[in-house]
Protein backbone atom coordinates (compact mmCIF):
# COMPACT_ATOMS: atom_id res chain seq x y z
CA UNK A 1 0.00 0.00 0.00
CA UNK A 2 1.52 3.37 -1.23
CA UNK A 3 1.24 6.39 1.76
CA UNK A 4 -1.19 7.86 -0.44
CA UNK A 5 -3.86 5.60 -0.05
CA UNK A 6 -4.23 6.01 3.56
CA UNK A 7 -5.11 9.53 4.22
CA UNK A 8 -1.78 10.72 7.08
CA UNK A 9 -3.93 12.42 9.33
CA UNK A 10 -6.03 9.26 9.97
CA UNK A 11 -5.23 6.48 12.69
CA UNK A 12 -5.37 3.58 9.85
CA UNK A 13 -6.96 1.80 12.77
CA UNK A 14 -10.22 3.55 13.12
CA UNK A 15 -13.27 1.67 11.33
CA UNK A 16 -14.98 5.13 10.51
CA UNK A 17 -12.53 5.05 7.74
CA UNK A 18 -14.66 2.47 6.44
CA UNK A 19 -17.66 4.87 6.66
CA UNK A 20 -17.44 5.97 3.20
CA UNK A 21 -17.76 2.79 1.76
CA UNK A 22 -20.62 1.66 3.90
CA UNK A 23 -22.54 4.28 2.74
CA UNK A 24 -22.15 3.33 -1.07
CA UNK A 25 -23.30 0.38 -0.48
CA UNK A 26 -26.43 1.27 1.54
CA UNK A 27 -29.81 1.69 -0.64
CA UNK A 28 -32.76 3.86 -0.43
CA UNK A 29 -34.95 0.48 -0.67
CA UNK A 30 -32.79 -1.19 2.10
CA UNK A 31 -33.68 1.50 4.45
CA UNK A 32 -37.22 1.75 3.22
CA UNK A 33 -37.56 -2.08 3.95
CA UNK A 34 -36.05 -1.58 7.28
CA UNK A 35 -38.50 1.12 8.21
CA UNK A 36 -41.46 -1.02 6.85
CA UNK A 37 -40.60 -4.34 8.94
CA UNK A 38 -39.93 -2.24 11.78
CA UNK A 39 -43.74 -0.88 11.65
CA UNK A 40 -45.13 -4.16 10.73
CA UNK A 41 -43.79 -5.28 13.73
CA UNK A 42 -44.92 -2.69 15.64
CA UNK A 43 -48.64 -2.76 14.00
CA UNK A 44 -48.77 -6.70 14.49
CA UNK A 45 -48.04 -6.02 18.46
CA UNK A 46 -50.44 -2.78 18.78
CA UNK A 47 -53.58 -5.46 17.14
CA UNK A 48 -52.55 -8.20 19.42
CA UNK A 49 -54.03 -8.11 23.23
CA UNK A 50 -51.78 -10.52 24.11
CA UNK A 51 -48.60 -9.65 22.83
CA UNK A 52 -49.06 -6.35 23.75
CA UNK A 53 -49.43 -8.02 27.26
CA UNK A 54 -46.69 -9.96 27.17
CA UNK A 55 -43.82 -7.59 25.55
CA UNK A 56 -44.99 -4.82 28.31
CA UNK A 57 -44.90 -7.01 31.14
CA UNK A 58 -41.48 -8.51 29.73
CA UNK A 59 -40.60 -4.68 29.92
CA UNK A 60 -42.36 -3.70 33.13
CA UNK A 61 -39.98 -6.66 34.68
CA UNK A 62 -36.95 -5.49 33.32
CA UNK A 63 -37.46 -2.29 34.53
CA UNK A 64 -38.32 -3.30 37.83
CA UNK A 65 -34.90 -5.51 37.94
CA UNK A 66 -33.18 -2.52 36.83
CA UNK A 67 -34.78 -0.12 39.77
CA UNK A 68 -34.04 -3.20 42.45
CA UNK A 69 -30.71 -3.06 41.80
CA UNK A 70 -30.26 1.30 42.81
CA UNK A 71 -27.91 2.19 45.81
CA UNK A 72 -28.67 4.37 48.34
CA UNK A 73 -28.50 7.86 47.72
CA UNK A 74 -29.29 6.82 43.66
CA UNK A 75 -30.69 10.74 43.13
CA UNK A 76 -27.61 12.13 44.87
CA UNK A 77 -30.17 13.84 47.13
CA UNK A 78 -29.99 11.08 49.78
CA UNK A 79 -33.27 8.98 48.21
CA UNK A 80 -33.72 5.10 49.52
CA UNK A 81 -33.16 2.56 47.41
CA UNK A 82 -36.13 1.14 46.50
CA UNK A 83 -37.03 -2.15 49.26
CA UNK A 84 -37.62 -5.70 48.47
CA UNK A 85 -41.52 -4.78 49.89
CA UNK A 86 -42.18 -2.51 47.28
CA UNK A 87 -40.49 -4.35 44.55
CA UNK A 88 -42.50 -7.39 45.61
CA UNK A 89 -45.65 -4.64 46.11
CA UNK A 90 -45.27 -3.27 42.95
CA UNK A 91 -44.58 -7.09 40.70
CA UNK A 92 -48.27 -8.40 42.49
CA UNK A 93 -50.04 -4.97 41.29
CA UNK A 94 -48.24 -4.96 37.73
CA UNK A 95 -49.58 -8.62 37.70
CA UNK A 96 -53.15 -7.84 38.78
CA UNK A 97 -53.29 -4.79 36.19
CA UNK A 98 -52.26 -6.89 33.64
CA UNK A 99 -54.98 -9.58 34.32
CA UNK A 100 -57.28 -6.33 33.60
CA UNK A 101 -55.66 -5.61 30.33
CA UNK A 102 -53.86 -2.64 31.79
CA UNK A 103 -50.16 -1.97 31.34
CA UNK A 104 -48.00 1.05 32.90
CA UNK A 105 -46.59 3.77 30.92
CA UNK A 106 -43.67 4.06 33.11
CA UNK A 107 -41.99 2.86 36.06
CA UNK A 108 -38.99 4.94 37.95
CA UNK A 109 -38.01 4.80 41.55
CA UNK A 110 -39.64 7.03 43.85
CA UNK A 111 -37.29 9.82 45.93
CA UNK A 112 -39.83 9.28 48.69
CA UNK A 113 -38.26 5.42 48.94
CA UNK A 114 -40.35 3.14 46.94
CA UNK A 115 -41.25 2.37 43.11
CA UNK A 116 -44.24 4.78 41.34
CA UNK A 117 -46.10 2.94 38.97
CA UNK A 118 -47.20 5.54 36.15
CA UNK A 119 -50.53 5.15 33.83
CA UNK A 120 -51.04 8.48 31.46
CA UNK A 121 -53.31 9.46 29.28
CA UNK A 122 -54.09 12.93 27.24
CA UNK A 123 -54.20 15.20 30.33
CA UNK A 124 -54.68 12.95 32.91
CA UNK A 125 -52.40 11.01 35.06
CA UNK A 126 -52.30 8.26 37.62
CA UNK A 127 -49.82 6.52 39.62
CA UNK A 128 -48.84 3.99 42.26
CA UNK A 129 -46.80 4.88 45.11
CA UNK A 130 -45.53 1.56 46.46
CA UNK A 131 -43.93 2.71 49.85
CA UNK A 132 -40.85 1.01 50.84
CA UNK A 133 -42.74 0.21 54.02
CA UNK A 134 -45.07 -1.85 52.41
CA UNK A 135 -48.38 1.36 52.49
CA UNK A 136 -49.47 2.19 49.04
CA UNK A 137 -51.79 5.19 47.84
CA UNK A 138 -53.51 5.97 44.48
CA UNK A 139 -52.23 9.48 42.88
CA UNK A 140 -55.13 11.07 40.14
CA UNK A 141 -54.27 14.43 38.63
CA UNK A 142 -55.04 16.11 35.43
CA UNK A 143 -53.31 19.25 33.71
CA UNK A 144 -56.30 21.98 35.58
CA UNK A 145 -54.47 20.80 39.03
CA UNK A 146 -57.58 18.39 39.99
CA UNK A 147 -56.07 15.97 42.60
CA UNK A 148 -57.32 13.06 44.15
CA UNK A 149 -55.29 10.95 46.49
CA UNK A 150 -56.86 7.13 47.46
CA UNK A 151 -54.77 5.14 50.61
CA UNK A 152 -55.25 1.30 49.43
CA UNK A 153 -56.53 -1.17 52.06
CA UNK A 154 -58.22 1.69 53.72
CA UNK A 155 -59.84 4.32 50.65
CA UNK A 156 -60.06 1.85 48.00
CA UNK A 157 -59.31 -2.31 47.89
CA UNK A 158 -56.42 -3.38 45.72
CA UNK A 159 -58.88 -5.33 43.44
CA UNK A 160 -60.55 -1.89 42.38
CA UNK A 161 -57.44 -0.55 41.31
CA UNK A 162 -57.95 -1.60 37.80
CA UNK A 163 -60.94 -0.02 37.83
CA UNK A 164 -61.08 2.87 39.33
CA UNK A 165 -57.93 3.56 36.80
CA UNK A 166 -60.06 2.81 33.47
CA UNK A 167 -62.88 5.11 34.94
CA UNK A 168 -60.04 7.82 35.43
CA UNK A 169 -58.01 7.26 32.40
CA UNK A 170 -61.25 6.83 29.69
CA UNK B 1 -59.78 -32.12 4.51
CA UNK B 2 -62.85 -32.07 6.28
CA UNK B 3 -60.52 -33.25 10.03
CA UNK B 4 -59.26 -29.66 9.22
CA UNK B 5 -62.67 -28.28 10.20
CA UNK B 6 -63.18 -29.81 13.11
CA UNK B 7 -59.60 -30.83 14.53
CA UNK B 8 -59.86 -29.66 17.94
CA UNK B 9 -57.18 -29.71 20.59
CA UNK B 10 -57.65 -29.81 24.45
CA UNK B 11 -55.06 -27.93 25.22
CA UNK B 12 -54.82 -25.64 21.98
CA UNK B 13 -51.74 -23.20 22.65
CA UNK B 14 -54.74 -20.28 20.88
CA UNK B 15 -53.49 -17.17 23.30
CA UNK B 16 -55.39 -15.13 21.01
CA UNK B 17 -57.87 -15.16 18.15
CA UNK B 18 -58.38 -11.91 15.99
CA UNK B 19 -61.09 -10.68 13.50
CA UNK B 20 -60.43 -7.80 12.26
CA UNK B 21 -62.36 -5.75 9.25
CA UNK B 22 -61.12 -2.28 7.35
CA UNK B 23 -63.61 0.16 6.11
CA UNK B 24 -63.13 2.40 3.18
CA UNK B 25 -62.28 5.61 4.78
CA UNK B 26 -65.13 8.04 5.93
CA UNK B 27 -64.56 11.00 4.72
CA UNK B 28 -67.20 12.48 7.13
CA UNK B 29 -66.94 10.26 10.05
CA UNK B 30 -64.50 12.59 12.34
CA UNK B 31 -63.06 10.81 16.26
CA UNK B 32 -65.65 13.33 17.34
CA UNK B 33 -68.56 12.75 16.01
CA UNK B 34 -67.63 9.06 16.20
CA UNK B 35 -67.68 9.41 19.82
CA UNK B 36 -71.20 11.01 20.03
CA UNK B 37 -72.96 7.87 17.97
CA UNK B 38 -70.61 5.26 19.90
CA UNK B 39 -72.27 3.03 23.06
CA UNK B 40 -71.29 -0.18 24.66
CA UNK B 41 -72.18 -3.41 22.94
CA UNK B 42 -74.47 -5.52 25.27
CA UNK B 43 -71.91 -6.96 27.92
CA UNK B 44 -69.04 -4.61 27.68
CA UNK B 45 -67.58 -2.30 29.24
CA UNK B 46 -65.35 0.69 28.72
CA UNK B 47 -64.72 2.73 26.28
CA UNK B 48 -60.85 2.88 26.24
CA UNK B 49 -59.23 4.79 24.01
CA UNK B 50 -57.42 3.25 21.51
CA UNK B 51 -54.15 4.64 20.02
CA UNK B 52 -52.45 4.14 16.73
CA UNK B 53 -48.89 3.79 17.00
CA UNK B 54 -46.27 4.88 14.25
CA UNK B 55 -43.00 3.78 14.43
CA UNK B 56 -40.52 5.00 11.87
CA UNK B 57 -37.30 3.34 11.44
CA UNK B 58 -34.61 4.72 9.17
CA UNK B 59 -30.99 5.16 8.72
CA UNK B 60 -29.58 8.85 9.38
CA UNK B 61 -25.56 9.29 8.44
CA UNK B 62 -25.48 5.71 8.87
CA UNK B 63 -27.07 5.17 12.42
CA UNK B 64 -30.54 3.10 13.23
CA UNK B 65 -33.20 5.41 14.72
CA UNK B 66 -36.67 5.23 15.32
CA UNK B 67 -39.28 8.15 15.97
CA UNK B 68 -42.80 7.16 17.49
CA UNK B 69 -45.88 9.08 17.51
CA UNK B 70 -49.53 7.93 18.96
CA UNK B 71 -53.08 9.32 17.99
CA UNK B 72 -56.16 8.39 19.19
CA UNK B 73 -58.05 6.17 16.79
CA UNK B 74 -60.84 4.20 18.37
CA UNK B 75 -62.32 3.49 21.06
CA UNK B 76 -62.09 -0.84 22.93
CA UNK B 77 -64.63 -2.12 25.51
CA UNK B 78 -63.88 -5.73 26.61
CA UNK B 79 -66.21 -8.34 27.92
CA UNK B 80 -66.75 -11.79 27.88
CA UNK B 81 -65.02 -11.73 31.44
CA UNK B 82 -61.80 -9.91 30.42
CA UNK B 83 -61.71 -12.58 27.55
CA UNK B 84 -63.05 -10.76 24.70
CA UNK B 85 -61.78 -6.92 23.67
CA UNK B 86 -63.38 -4.94 20.84
CA UNK B 87 -62.25 -2.19 18.93
CA UNK B 88 -64.23 0.80 17.00
CA UNK B 89 -62.01 2.70 15.15
CA UNK B 90 -63.23 5.32 12.55
CA UNK B 91 -61.68 3.01 9.62
CA UNK B 92 -62.26 -0.36 11.20
CA UNK B 93 -63.17 -2.67 13.67
CA UNK B 94 -60.98 -5.29 15.85
CA UNK B 95 -62.14 -8.27 17.63
CA UNK B 96 -60.36 -10.04 19.83
CA UNK B 97 -60.59 -13.69 22.22
CA UNK B 98 -57.61 -14.41 24.63
CA UNK B 99 -57.23 -17.21 26.09
CA UNK B 100 -59.23 -19.85 26.79
CA UNK B 101 -60.16 -20.14 23.28
CA UNK B 102 -62.98 -22.33 22.95
CA UNK B 103 -64.31 -22.69 19.57
CA UNK B 104 -64.88 -20.91 16.21
CA UNK B 105 -68.21 -20.88 16.01
CA UNK B 106 -68.19 -18.55 19.30
CA UNK B 107 -65.46 -16.56 17.90
CA UNK B 108 -67.14 -16.04 14.76
CA UNK B 109 -70.87 -15.36 15.97
CA UNK B 110 -69.68 -13.04 18.52
CA UNK B 111 -67.90 -10.99 16.16
CA UNK B 112 -70.80 -10.63 13.54
CA UNK B 113 -72.74 -9.69 16.55
CA UNK B 114 -70.19 -6.73 17.56
CA UNK B 115 -69.95 -5.96 13.80
CA UNK B 116 -73.45 -5.30 13.53
CA UNK B 117 -73.60 -3.18 16.34
CA UNK B 118 -70.33 -0.93 14.45
CA UNK B 119 -72.21 -1.65 11.10
CA UNK B 120 -75.08 0.52 12.68
CA UNK B 121 -72.48 3.57 13.63
CA UNK B 122 -70.25 3.55 10.63
CA UNK B 123 -73.09 2.67 7.79
CA UNK B 124 -72.84 0.87 4.94
CA UNK B 125 -69.22 1.62 3.92
CA UNK B 126 -67.09 -0.31 1.36
CA UNK B 127 -65.04 -2.94 3.17
CA UNK B 128 -61.25 -2.94 1.88
CA UNK B 129 -59.59 -5.42 4.48
CA UNK B 130 -59.92 -8.50 5.62
CA UNK B 131 -58.74 -10.63 7.97
CA UNK B 132 -58.28 -13.37 10.55
CA UNK B 133 -55.03 -13.96 12.83
CA UNK B 134 -54.02 -16.77 15.32
CA UNK B 135 -51.59 -16.08 18.00
CA UNK B 136 -50.29 -19.36 19.09
CA UNK B 137 -47.97 -19.82 21.95
CA UNK B 138 -45.95 -23.32 21.96
CA UNK B 139 -44.48 -24.13 25.14
CA UNK B 140 -42.40 -27.12 24.36
CA UNK B 141 -40.46 -29.65 26.98
CA UNK B 142 -36.64 -28.91 27.56
CA UNK B 143 -34.24 -29.83 27.24
CA UNK B 144 -34.86 -30.80 23.21
CA UNK B 145 -32.66 -32.79 21.18
CA UNK B 146 -33.77 -30.97 17.83
CA UNK B 147 -36.25 -28.44 17.68
CA UNK B 148 -37.31 -29.99 14.32
CA UNK B 149 -39.23 -32.56 16.35
CA UNK B 150 -41.71 -30.12 17.35
CA UNK B 151 -42.52 -27.47 14.84
CA UNK B 152 -41.66 -27.72 10.95
CA UNK B 153 -41.08 -23.75 10.53
CA UNK B 154 -37.49 -22.86 11.83
CA UNK B 155 -34.33 -21.32 10.78
CA UNK B 156 -31.74 -23.38 9.37
CA UNK B 157 -28.49 -22.93 10.97
CA UNK B 158 -25.35 -24.14 9.44
CA UNK B 159 -23.86 -27.16 10.67
CA UNK B 160 -21.12 -24.93 10.51
CA UNK B 161 -22.17 -22.89 13.39
CA UNK B 162 -22.57 -23.27 16.75
CA UNK B 163 -26.15 -24.86 17.18
CA UNK B 164 -27.13 -23.44 20.28
CA UNK B 165 -29.96 -20.54 19.87
CA UNK B 166 -30.64 -18.10 22.07
CA UNK B 167 -33.42 -16.62 20.52
CA UNK B 168 -34.96 -15.71 16.99
CA UNK B 169 -37.22 -13.91 15.31
CA UNK B 170 -38.94 -15.55 11.69
CA UNK B 171 -41.04 -13.60 9.39
CA UNK B 172 -42.38 -15.19 6.00
CA UNK B 173 -45.05 -13.82 3.76
CA UNK B 174 -46.87 -16.18 1.22
CA UNK B 175 -49.33 -15.46 -1.11
CA UNK B 176 -52.42 -17.88 -1.02
CA UNK B 177 -53.35 -17.11 -4.73
CA UNK B 178 -56.54 -19.29 -4.62
CA UNK B 179 -58.18 -17.24 -2.15
CA UNK B 180 -57.00 -13.79 -2.98
CA UNK B 181 -55.04 -13.53 0.04
CA UNK B 182 -51.96 -13.27 1.98
CA UNK B 183 -50.39 -15.43 4.93
CA UNK B 184 -47.96 -13.50 6.81
CA UNK B 185 -46.45 -15.77 9.74
CA UNK B 186 -44.36 -14.84 12.25
CA UNK B 187 -42.33 -17.01 14.19
CA UNK B 188 -40.27 -15.94 17.65
CA UNK B 189 -38.90 -17.47 20.76
CA UNK B 190 -40.35 -15.51 23.78
CA UNK B 191 -39.69 -15.81 27.45
CA UNK B 192 -40.94 -19.32 28.50
CA UNK B 193 -43.73 -19.49 31.53
CA UNK B 194 -41.36 -21.16 33.72
CA UNK B 195 -38.22 -23.59 33.92
CA UNK B 196 -37.95 -26.89 31.53
CA UNK B 197 -39.70 -24.51 28.79
CA UNK B 198 -38.93 -23.17 25.88
CA UNK B 199 -41.65 -20.99 24.54
CA UNK B 200 -42.04 -20.20 20.30
CA UNK B 201 -45.18 -17.86 19.33
CA UNK B 202 -46.55 -19.38 16.04
CA UNK B 203 -48.61 -15.82 14.74
CA UNK B 204 -50.64 -17.01 11.75
CA UNK B 205 -52.70 -13.81 9.76
CA UNK B 206 -54.24 -14.80 6.83
CA UNK B 207 -55.64 -11.35 5.24
CA UNK B 208 -57.20 -10.20 1.94
CA UNK B 209 -56.73 -6.36 1.10
CA UNK B 210 -57.59 -4.27 -1.67
CA UNK B 211 -61.25 -5.23 -1.69
CA UNK B 212 -64.18 -3.23 -2.27
CA UNK B 213 -66.67 -5.79 -0.79
CA UNK B 214 -70.23 -4.14 -0.08
CA UNK B 215 -71.85 -6.85 1.35
CA UNK B 216 -71.23 -8.37 4.88
CA UNK B 217 -72.35 -11.82 4.14
CA UNK B 218 -69.18 -11.92 1.60
CA UNK B 219 -66.82 -10.78 4.67
CA UNK B 220 -68.25 -13.86 6.73
CA UNK B 221 -67.85 -16.17 3.83
CA UNK B 222 -64.24 -14.79 3.21
CA UNK B 223 -63.46 -16.00 7.41
CA UNK B 224 -65.22 -19.50 6.66
CA UNK B 225 -62.36 -19.69 3.86
CA UNK B 226 -59.33 -18.45 5.69
CA UNK B 227 -59.97 -20.21 9.20
CA UNK B 228 -59.50 -23.49 7.14
CA UNK B 229 -56.42 -22.17 5.47
CA UNK B 230 -55.12 -20.77 9.06
CA UNK B 231 -55.74 -24.35 10.60
CA UNK B 232 -54.10 -25.91 7.17
CA UNK B 233 -51.00 -23.80 7.78
CA UNK B 234 -50.83 -24.61 11.61
CA UNK B 235 -51.21 -27.95 11.07
CA UNK B 236 -48.65 -27.68 8.42
CA UNK B 237 -45.98 -26.14 11.01
CA UNK B 238 -46.39 -28.47 13.59
CA UNK B 239 -44.73 -32.17 14.19
CA UNK B 240 -46.94 -35.29 15.80
CA UNK B 241 -44.76 -34.48 18.93
CA UNK B 242 -46.30 -31.07 18.88
CA UNK B 243 -49.76 -32.75 18.40
CA UNK B 244 -49.39 -34.97 21.47
CA UNK B 245 -48.52 -32.42 23.98
CA UNK B 246 -51.45 -29.85 22.91
CA UNK B 247 -54.33 -33.42 22.68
Amino acid sequence: MTAAQVPPERDTFRFDRFRPAIHRVETPNYNERIGELLEDWWRRQEQSIFLKLKYGRIDAGLELHRISNLEPDWDSYGAEAPSATAIRASQEVLEELAGALILPSTIVPSAEGGVSIYFMTGDRTVYIENYNQGSQVLVMYDRHGNTEVLEVGRDIVRADIGGKILAYLG
Amino acid sequence: MSWLKNRHYDQAPIKEAIIYIQIEDPSSLTLANFWKSISPPQGYAGPQKVMMGQLRGQFEGGVPTATAKQDQIGYAFVGGEGKHVVQFRVNGFTFSRLAPYLTWEQLRDEAKRLWNSYRQIVGPLPIIRVGLRYVNQLDLPMPMRDLRDFIRLYPEISSDLPQQVGGFFLQVQIPQADLGAMLILNEAMVPPPGPNVASIVLDIDVFSQGLKLESDDEVWNMMETFRLRKNLVFEGCITNNTRELIS
